[in-house]
């Protein structure tokens, strides 16, 4: 089967935003703060620029409210910040203070860069323990402190079991600030009828109808007067869901100027929203054989300044899926997301768990050291069994299903173990260094967040047309992940109808059902469940009108191949389709003569209901992995050799393995990227230095080793087919693996890495360093 | 998006282009470096002057000499059988693939004057002789006088690069290279000539790019006439190590990890260029 979105895809058939056309489009560019924080004494607005339209700054948006949060930290306790579409006082170089609406681009970037503002510079912090400390700058008037929100998990008496362990480590590993970098940065064209009072918005987005409802509540409109189109998604990985003040500014400025208007991110702008900042610090308390007893896990997140950006609820995701599917019960697990004068951070691939799983696979390392024991054996003692799923956590979630000894073993198969043990034992001898590691990861998906428009749950149309073609109409959409082909399998199979003749519509808030997009792996469980039980609704009709054709048992057919059968007797279902549409009154007496279904689906294990402890189960899935990396670090250079990569994998029932390992490759590549150099830095006056990818290294193809991947299926319990998430997992688990690996590699000589990225310049610094103790 | 207008020229002989050279305006060779900077809405330039149509795209063997005309790209070196060997191996690993390959030029590189670049440490080894045009005519300036400063060289505002002679020499040739990746622009690179008569040691040129603000040779007259002794590499990398005073600093390596790692560079480029001559 040739995948036809793959075909449209190559052969340029697909409308992506860049391909959006509308007559009498004008264009902007943005003035953007170039102080970390600043109050604004006055904007000077140039005359009689080429082309020049408009320049409207925030005075002009007095009618437009703040960006609506995807999802406000005052709901779990944290504080509220109003963000502001254009800025009155900047809180991150980069903040959009003016915008310059302009005939052409060039005309609206070169009259951007001739407005003059006049700053009072505010006294800013760039790092956490600045933001933290006793006197620092409160960054948003009426906050307590500059935390946007926090939490802590706590269940055993972790303080007893740390007193009388006989082994306690401590440790510290640090996340640079890195981001999403998709090939397609953001962007948004509105269109506003004056005449219908509509606007519609072609937005490069994940959730169209939560961008809706964010672009109706700030602009004073009613969801019905807004009609939000997600093209094609060149690239997503979490950049592209809502809370920024572009979305909402390019619709006022529509309706401003009364003609279309169309804005696209620059390199420069997409790599200021920021993704990853983290600090973990930990303490495990360790049995003899290697059984962790306790642990007490500190993650910090710099998250930037405040924004409407789900960005915070990273910190909280990753600590969340602590202790990362092990079976550690006394436990302290705190959060806290920091507000500074960094760019904010949207959610990104890996939200949060690379982090986690970094902290809690570099403590299992070290508990294999200290016990003596190989650094498969310490997480087979660890981990939850098999025959104990669902698992409950300390932290409140419940583990669906896994078995994670079983991927433990094929992985080391996969990669032979013993061979590569052996190997790098000869490698050391010659004075190489060789390092092997593991990384393992349970990584929660499909959350539902009460009080806020992240769901678990969605809803699909299927449709036959009376000469049997099907379409179906999700709410979920696709960056990229391939939802809507696997979604098209599902319906196949249910109705007897070759997938590749199905059409799949996504992201379109006038055509599709109300639904919530895509973010955290969701779209093939929520929006899948929904198309399969339309689909069901369908072939159920089907199966009643053939019958009737064949003058047979309903029960009896049979829908395969385009035709329904019975006994050897066959009728194609373009005919029963047509039949229902015109001889409704003779074939379809018993049902509603149409071939039209809209079925929403809500998977199990979620739970709402707090806990004793007041922990909720947001979560659907839990996907894993277990990740063997090989490595070689030059000793003279701080060059990292990425030389084998095996991924087990096992998201439960797989639907379509290729779109599967598609994204597991990329999420893999996602992960060694963080490792080997992908970083965003700042000058030390609080300026970000990163602006292209010459300076944010991502890895090409020729970095990485060629990703070897192989499946384990533990279906889910609570999901209609076993289904899990896939596209999230690989991230952390490469993380960890490769991290793991380096200090494998380097362990004869004393050193170890607790600090990303592991690019060359870092990597010699640390072997250069003194020695450290185990 | 290059957001100002500008006038465009695209003459089409080397006197047409000196007739339009000022202050106010830019040569454009492959344009990788150029039209990026033209982006800059506070970068403004009057005049665009594109040498595609100047007749300066080729390689030539003269004798003595090969010619490089100034826009030549990394694939023409690849593709002309009298290319010199050390540039091809530099055209073979220049960052950004054939893309950049079949876009940027000799001359181009030579003019951004960017520290972090291959072309001019190249060139700096074979001793090569920048040919360049202005109003009061012709001047060659040995390349070890062409770049005076980070993203400057010495030709005048109203002058152009035409090309470069580089020496012809049947010697041995390497080009080591360190980058954080294969993104990346070179950290410290070390390209070599050497030559070994009867186990005689008959020329040495060492060149070290990226590591300094510009390419420097490492001394080395002194071991010429001397047999390649087994520590010769290492006394280079010695050498190199004191010849940089004052390493370049970007945003992906700091100026200690460039002194760190340049005499494994310099002595792995000089063991290569001895086994070539070997070979």
């Amino acid at each position: 089967m040739v995948d036809p979105t793959a075909r449209d895809v190559v052969t340029a058939r697909v409308t992506y935003f860049g391909d959006v056309s509308v007559p009498g489009t004008t264009h902007v560019a943005l003035v953007r703060g170039t102080y970390p924080h600043a109050r604004i004494r006055g904007i000077q607005t140039p005359r009689d620029l080429p082309g020049v339209l408009r320049i409207v700054t925030a005075a002009e948006l007095s009618d437009v409210d703040p960006v609506p949060h995807n999802v406000d930290p005052a709901g779990i306790g944290g504080q509220h910040a109003d963000i502001p579409v254009l800025a009155n006082t900047v809180r991150y170089a980069g903040q959009p203070v003016a915008a310059v609406v302009a005939e052409t681009e060039g005309d609206a970037i070169a009259a951007a860069a001739a407005v003059e503002v006049d700053y009072e510079p505010l006294p800013f912090v760039l790092d956490t323990a600045e933001a933290l400390a006793a006197g620092a700058p409160v960054l948003v008037e009426g906050w307590r402190d500059n935390v946007i929100a926090s939490g802590e998990y706590l269940e055993g008496d972790p303080d007893q079991v740390f007193a009388s362990a006989e082994h306690v480590l401590e440790g510290t590993v640090r996340i640079q600030r890195a981001t999403t970098a998709p090939m397609e940065t953001r962007g948004y064209l509105a269109d506003w009828d004056a005449r219908a009072r509509r606007l519609t918005l072609w937005a490069t987005t994940q959730n169209p109808h939560q961008l809706r409802w964010a672009v109706a509540t700030a602009l004073r409109l009613g969801e019905h007067q807004i009609r939000v189109i997600a093209p094609r998604a060149g690239g997503s990985f979490g950049l592209k869901m809502h809370g920024y003040p572009e979305e909402i500014l390019v619709c006022a400025l529509a309706r401003m100027v009364g003609r279309p208007v169309r804005w696209v991110e620059d390199r420069a702008e997409c790599l200021l929203v920021g993704a990853r900042e983290y600090t973990a610090t930990y303490r495990a308390a360790a049995d003899g054989d290697g059984r962790v007893r306790a642990l007490d896990v500190t993650v910090t997140g710099n998250l930037g300044a405040p924004a409407a950006l789900p960005g915070w609820g990273q910190a909280f995701v990753g600590t969340a899926s602590l202790p990362n599917g092990y079976r550690v019960r006394d436990c302290r697990i705190r959060w806290q997301a920091v507000a500074t004068n960094k760019a904010p951070w949207t959610g990104a691939r890996g939200y949060g768990r690379e982090i986690t799983v970094l902290a809690m696979e570099h403590l299992m390392d070290r508990v294999a050291a200290v016990s003596d024991v190989d650094v498969a054996e310490v997480r087979r003692r660890n981990w939850v069994r098999a025959d104990e799923f669902p698992y409950d956590t300390p932290t409140g979630l419940r583990l669906d299903s896994g078995d994670y000894h079983g991927l433990l073993e094929r992985a080391l198969r996969t990669v032979g173990y013993g061979k590569e043990r052996t190997a790098q034992q000869e490698a050391r001898a010659a004075g190489r260094l060789v390092g092997i590691g593991l990384g393992f990861e349970v990584v929660p998906e499909s959350p539902d967040l009460p009080g806020s428009l992240v769901s678990g749950v969605d809803t699909s149309t299927v449709r036959m047309d009376p000469a049997g073609h099907v379409t179906v109409l999700t709410g979920v959409t696709s960056p990229g992940s391939g939802s809507d082909r696997g979604i098209a399998q599902l319906v196949g199979t249910e109705l007897g109808v070759d997938p590749a003749e199905i059409t799949v519509v996504q992201g379109d808030t006038d055509l599709c059902p109300y639904g919530y997009g895509t973010l955290s792996s969701r779209g093939l469980v929520t929006g899948g469940g929904a198309a399969v039980l339309a689909a069901r609704d369908i072939a159920a009709k089907l199966c009643t009108v053939a019958a009737a054709m064949l003058e047979a048992s309903p029960d009896a057919v049979t829908l395969a191949g385009g035709m329904a059968t019975v006994d050897g007797k066959a009728v194609p279902l373009a005919a029963v389709a047509h039949a229902v549409h015109t001889l409704g009154f003779i074939l379809a007496l018993g049902i509603e003569p149409s071939l039209e279904a809209t079925r929403t689906y809500r998977p199990g294990n979620i739970s709402h209901r707090p806990d004793a402890a007041g922990h909720i189960q947001p979560f659907t899935t839990y996907s894993n992995a277990l990740h063997v990396a090989v490595v070689e670090i030059d000793p003279d250079t701080g060059e990292l050799a990425l030389r084998r990569h095996v991924t087990a994998h096992d998201c439960g029932t797989i639907v379509n393995e290729a779109a599967v390992e598609g994204q597991l490759h990329g999420a893999v590549a996602m992960g060694m990227g963080l490792v080997t150099g992908e970083e965003v830095r700042y000058s030390t006056d609080g300026r970000q230095l990163t602006a292209g990818f010459k300076t944010y290294l991502m890895p090409r193809i020729t970095d990485l080793p060629r990703i070897e991947l192989v499946h384990q299926q533990t279906p889910s319990p609570f999901t209609f087919n076993g289904s899990k998430g896939a596209g999230e997992v690989g991230v952390a688990g490469a993380v960890a693996a490769l991290v793991g690996a380096a200090n494998d590699a380097v362990r004869p000589l004393g050193v170890r890495f607790d600090r990303l990225p592991l690019s060359p310049p870092n990597v010699l610094a640390t072997l250069r360093k003194p020695v450290v103790a185990l | 998006m290059i957001p100002h207008r500008f006038d465009y020229h695209a003459p089409t002989s080397v006197d047409g282009v000196v007739a339009l050279l000022d202050a106010d305006s830019v040569v454009l060779g492959g344009g990788t470096w150029v039209v990026p900077a033209l982006a800059d809405p506070h970068h403004r330039v009057a005049t665009v002057i594109d040498l595609r149509r100047a007749g300066l795209a080729g390689i030539e063997d003269r004798g003595d000499h090969v010619w490089l005309g100034a826009m030549a790209t990394y694939t023409d070196l690849l593709r002309t059988a009298v290319t010199p060997p050390l540039l091809r191996l530099v055209a073979e690993g220049v960052t950004g693939g054939p893309q950049i390959q079949h876009q940027g030029t000799v001359g181009g590189a030579a003019c951004a004057a960017k520290p972090t670049s291959d072309i001019p440490c190249a060139l700096l080894a074979l001793d090569a002789v920048a040919t360049v045009l202005g109003r009061s005519g012709e001047r060659r300036i040995p390349v070890a006088r062409l770049w005076e400063a980070p993203f400057r060289t010495t030709v005048a505002e109203d002058e152009v690069l035409t090309g470069f002679e580089v020496p012809v020499r049947r010697a041995g040739f390497a080009y080591r290279k360190l980058k954080c990746g294969t993104s990346s622009w070179p950290i410290v690179t070390a390209a070599v000539v050497s030559t070994v008569d009867d186990g005689v040691l008959t020329e040495l040129r060492v060149a070290v790019g990226a590591a300094a603000a510009v390419p420097f040779i490492v001394p080395a007259a002194d071991l010429t006439g001397s047999t390649p002794f087994a520590m010769l590499a290492v006394e280079l990398a010695e050498r190199a190590s004191m010849a940089l005073t004052d390493p370049w600093s970007d945003e992906i390596a700091p100026a200690e990890y460039r002194a760190a790692v340049l005499p494994t560079i310099v002595r792995r480029a000089v063991t290569d260029a001895l086994e070539d001559c070997r070979a």
